[in-house]
């Protein structure tokens, strides 16, 4: 497409399809603040912060404005910056700012604004806000909405891309509330608790349920010992926290650090997204054999599971019962350390995860098998506080004999990994040139839906990769109408895979490219890139599970009805 | 659906073919029937048309026209505008909470007769005080009528 020219505060800004003004703007180095556009989501035009002024002395919301070539705005005239600051102090006026310890401190946009624009004293009495209670009826999130200023982000991110609507606008003028329908509180609503709507959320309206405190309590408890998990999607998700750049992975400074922070042992989750390979694709062939119903979907993700459950139930029989890589290491660690007082933590890239440690099928030989789960932001904060200087820490290596991984394992972190591990697999040929056909094949790419086929023998494979639960619920529709037929197919609940996931830091598409860059360099780094190549799986088998694979790693969640 | 006919519920969206665009006239024929939208024929509504319940509630609750609680068999709108105003409606509305056993959080009466809502203007300035019950205008009204009109509403019921 030919390149356009406009005058942005007296600068000559090119661009090409951007769809906005404020896109045009920010892609030159001009940053227009704004507190309800996002890029993945539809324009709503409501906050009036990204107010330009044209040459006329008009003023418009730059999201909502189409870029023209030859187009001229100012973004900070006196008259912007007036109505900007007036914006700002009637947003806090309806706000309950309790900056100091609010969750969102720090990374709240309004904050930020309120700071940037100068907005020193409240100019309006700050009493309007609503006084709802909190809704803490969800053990991945946190409703506040005496801190919603009503943009909208949450709500357009939970119709549009992940088709589920358990909250929307309700009710009017100052009474106006984001909410579920009919005062239903979260947990009663289609919510899987994946966060993305915390993820865009300005402000600490909606925020990540936080379990460092109990964290703080186990690091310093003498008795127990702490066992640390961390998902292949953690290291890309760190670094940016501590001003490091996001697309070189960061695993050996994170065991390192989680050591310095008082865990006794530390395993990488990479080696039980290897046995979850083995399991599954056991699985998936034993399906073929049988002549079950097809496609098989994949099940390592806790925010699928409970969107195929609460709006897909006909389906869950054809969800895969290998446990997710987090319950699957918690079974081995169980067993590894079978007469001790174990605290099993998983560090995850997900919020839907606290939910599913807590699920019951999570139960093995009457222990729970992860007791506690904390986001990759959670862990920042930990380290945080802990005093750590990440970014001068050594590298390390996770403990043995549970230790090792291939790059089946880590690249389970963004969308089509897990596909790819199990074509690894199912080829099961560490050739360069194979691997690198594997990569070519269609699987690879932050696309909504991917679909190809593979070759393997005498046997092709029908695949389709999902993320995101609106793209999803398309693949489905297209599955159960007939118009189209797979043999396997990966779903991950959120936008990129678990790099993008709602426990991560909030990226943007840009940021989450480079997460997706260092989870294959990190791959590429690997001398073992398929799953039988693991030499820790031999000892898994033999001396941890004896004969007790099925029963420790797969999960019978109650619609997948007996076998 | 406990209070709810599915049948009803049915026809209506077979009526405007189950399209979410018409979801206010699918809204209003439910609420004609019930005085009131029921909760579970919203539920019922927005699985069939495909929108989320959220969303649908927000429609119900924009609009103050429809309402989500159940009313009176006599919804009674007590003019409060201005010219309704100037001629006493205030003492008007007192004698109907009082006749009907109502108030201002608790508009509908114990027994389910009995709503009573308060509007801005009814556009009959002219036959003020204005009281309209149901479809029915009562003109130029005083505490006494408004008190021998709850008692004759009482007896027909």
């Amino acid at each position: 497409m030919a390149e356009k020219k406009m005058i942005i505060d007296d600068i000559e800004c090119t661009f090409t399809n951007e769809r906005n003004v404020l896109e045009v703007a920010r892609n030159n180095g001009i940053d227009i603040p704004s507190l309800c556009y996002c890029e993945n989501l539809s324009i709503y035009g409501g906050c009036r912060l990204c107010l330009v002024e044209n040459e006329r002395g008009a003023m418009d919301a730059a999201c909502s404005m189409q870029p023209r070539n030859g187009m001229v705005v100012h973004t900070h005239t006196q008259k912007v910056l007036d109505s900007r600051r007036m914006t700002l102090q009637l947003l806090m006026s309806s706000h309950r700012a309790e900056c100091l310890t609010c969750d969102q401190s720090g990374n709240c946009k309004l904050q930020e604004y309120a700071h940037r624009y100068n907005v020193s004293e409240p100019r309006f009495e700050e009493n309007t806000y609503t006084r709802l209670p909190l809704d803490v009826s969800s053990p991945c999130i946190t409703r506040d909405p005496s801190k919603c200023i009503l943009c909208g982000l949450c709500v357009r991110m939970c119709s549009e891309v992940q088709n589920i609507g358990a909250i929307d606008f309700t009710k009017r003028g100052k009474r106006a509330v984001v909410a579920p329908g009919f005062g239903k509180m979260l947990s009663e609503t289609g919510c899987v608790g994946c966060g993305q709507c915390a993820a865009v959320c300005p402000t600490g309206a909606i925020t990540i349920n936080r379990q460092i405190t109990e964290m703080w309590k186990m690091l310093n408890d003498p008795n127990k010992k702490l066992v640390v998990q961390f998902a292949p999607s953690v290291r890309v998700g760190l670094a940016e926290q501590f001003g490091m750049p996001a697309d070189e992975p960061v695993t050996g400074k994170l065991v390192t650090a989680l050591r310095r922070l008082g865990a006794e042992v530390v395993y990488d989750t990479n080696l039980s997204a290897d046995l979850t390979i083995l399991e599954e694709a056991a699985e998936f062939f034993e399906k073929v054999k049988n002549g079950d119903k097809l496609p098989m979907f994949t099940s390592c993700c806790p925010g699928w599971i409970q969107h195929a459950e609460k709006a897909h139930p006909n389906i869950v029989p054809q969800i895969s019962t290998a446990g997710s890589p987090m319950e699957m290491l918690g079974a081995l660690i169980r067993q590894q350390f079978k007469d001790e007082d174990v605290y099993s933590v998983a560090i995850m890239p997900c919020t839907a995860k606290k939910f599913e440690a807590q699920r019951p099928e999570l139960v093995k030989d009457g222990k729970r098998l992860i007791d506690l789960v904390l986001t990759t932001d959670e862990l920042g904060k930990l380290i945080k506080a802990a005093g750590i200087d990440f970014k001068n820490l050594p590298d390390s290596e996770p403990d043995d004999p549970l230790g090792d991984w291939t790059g089946a394992g880590v690249i389970f972190g963004v969308t089509g990994g897990v596909t790819e591990a199990v074509i690894r697999h199912v080829l099961n040929s560490a050739a360069p040139d194979t691997l690198q056909t594997i990569a070519e094949c269609g699987v690879r790419g932050l696309e909504g839906i991917k679909a190809f086929s593979v070759t393997a023998g005498d046997l092709t494979l029908k695949i389709a990769v999902a993320n995101g639960l609106g793209n999803a619920d398309k693949l489905i529709e297209k599955v159960e109408s007939g118009e189209e037929y797979f043999d396997f197919i990966e779903v991950m609940a959120c936008p990129n895979g678990c790099i993008g996931g709602g426990g991560q830091p909030p990226a943007s598409n840009a940021r989450k490219r480079e997460r997706m860059e260092a989870i294959f360099k990190e791959d590429e780094a690997c001398e073992l890139r398929i799953p039988s190549q693991n030499p820790a799986m031999k000892y898994v088998y033999d001396e941890l599970l004896k004969g007790r694979a099925h029963e420790l790693l797969h999960i019978h969640y109650p619609l997948h009805g007996h076998h | 659906m406990e209070n709810v006919e599915q049948k009803f519920v049915d026809s209506v969206l077979e009526k405007y073919d189950c399209d979410k665009a018409k979801i206010i006239a699918i809204m209003q024929d439910i609420q004609e029937k019930y005085r009131y939208l029921p909760k579970e024929a919203l539920e019922y509504v927005a699985k069939k048309v495909g929108m989320s319940e959220s969303k649908l509630y927000g429609v119900a609750t924009f609009y103050g026209n429809f309402s989500l609680d159940a009313k009176g068999k006599y919804v009674m709108k007590v003019c409060r505008g201005t010219a309704c105003h100037v001629r006493k409606s205030s003492n008007i509305l007192q004698a109907l909470y009082e006749a009907t056993g109502t108030d201002e959080h608790n508009p509908t009466s114990t027994d389910g007769l009995f709503t009573l809502e308060i509007v801005s203007c009814l556009g009959a300035c002219g036959l003020s005080p204005v009281v309209m019950v149901n479809d029915t205008v009562h003109a130029a009204m005083t505490p006494d009528k408004a008190k021998a009109l709850v008692e004759q509403l009482r007896g027909e019921a």
